[in-house]
């Protein structure tokens, strides 16, 4: 090893670090907004319970909201990660499934909070 | 020859490397969390023979664990990380100015990014970018065992291919010798 190992390793540990604390925000989320292919399919509600189904032609995926958390409980997609990933309740949380092009983000309803993490 | 051989080795090690990494499963259910195991065989492909064969072993080894165990779909992702890291890679070793540890360390985290960048282009979310802290940092800790990996191994690989050139000029000049070896090689 090498001192310049060193110092990259330092370097990088340290932009990620605070990359991880900056996005780390452990404040509830009040919808999720349900995307396919970029472009905003459904907003659901997260104060209310419910199963949903969106339906592409890459396939399908259950989504499901229980006590303002979400997850993904079927879907037919190959690599099941989605489903595998289960709840998430925070904001910017996201389940993402890859082979539908399907992506599922807690966002808040806080615009001044939105706007500046977006 | 013996580089071709060595290639061949190279890749079906890195293959295995991949299938292992798929039997295990996802400690983290984070989309995109890999070890990065088949990396190794890159770095040491790179370290022993260059770019040019490390990049042949590793787009083999892409396409062919994209056939065996996964489906198509995934190609372009792992494409994607495999060009961001093997270049970064290569530009770090070229540099000379770090080891092994360093090389793979910067190799994860390109990887992340290059398929994150894939991701946000197919799916056109940002979401995924929370994410990437997280999986990069991971991928430090994986980037270092792989580099201490490559770092122990790399001596060793290289004595034994040292070795070889004089028994090999040998063998091209006269074919008895070649019929020799062979016989060696199966006692």
């Amino acid at each position: 090893m090498k001192k310049t190992d060193l110092i990259l390793i330092f370097v990088v540990l340290v932009i990620f670090v605070s990359l991880a604390i900056l996005f780390n925000h452990k404040k509830g989320g009040d919808v999720a907004t349900v995307t396919h292919n970029g472009t905003i399919v459904d907003t659901i509600d997260l104060s209310k319970d419910g199963n949903y189904r969106y339906e592409f032609e890459e396939g399908y995926n259950i989504v499901l909201v229980d006590d303002g958390k979400v997850r993904v409980i079927e879907s037919n997609c190959t690599n099941q990660n989605c489903v595998n990933q289960g709840f998430v309740e925070n904001t910017n949380d996201a389940i993402i499934c890859l082979p539908h092009k399907f992506c599922v983000t807690v966002k808040s309803n806080d615009v001044t909070y939105d706007a500046v993490t977006n | 020859m013996k580089k071709t051989a060595f290639l061949g080795l190279f890749t079906a090690f890195a293959i295995v490397l991949s299938a292992i990494e798929l039997m295990i499963p996802s400690i983290i259910p984070i989309p995109g969390f890999k070890i990065g195991l088949a990396n190794l065989a890159f770095l040491l492909a790179l370290y022993l023979f260059g770019f040019k064969e490390g990049l042949c072993v590793n787009l083999v080894r892409i396409i062919l664990v994209a056939l065996l165990f996964t489906s198509m779909y995934g190609l372009m992702y792992s494409v994607a990380g495999a060009i961001f890291s093997m270049v970064i890679e290569y530009i770090l070793y070229k540099s000379g100015k770090f080891s092994a540890i360093g090389v793979s360390v910067a190799g994860a985290i390109f990887h992340n990014l290059g398929q994150c960048l894939v991701a946000f282009i197919v799916t056109g979310t940002v979401a995924l970018v929370y994410y990437l802290p997280i999986l990069c940092l991971f991928g430090i800790v994986t980037g270092v065992v792989i580099g201490i990996i490559t770092n122990t191994l790399i001596p060793k690989l290289k004595l034994f291919l040292d070795k070889e050139p004089t028994a090999k000029k040998n063998d091209i000049l006269d074919v008895e010798s070649i019929d020799d070896e062979d016989e060696e090689d199966e006692v």
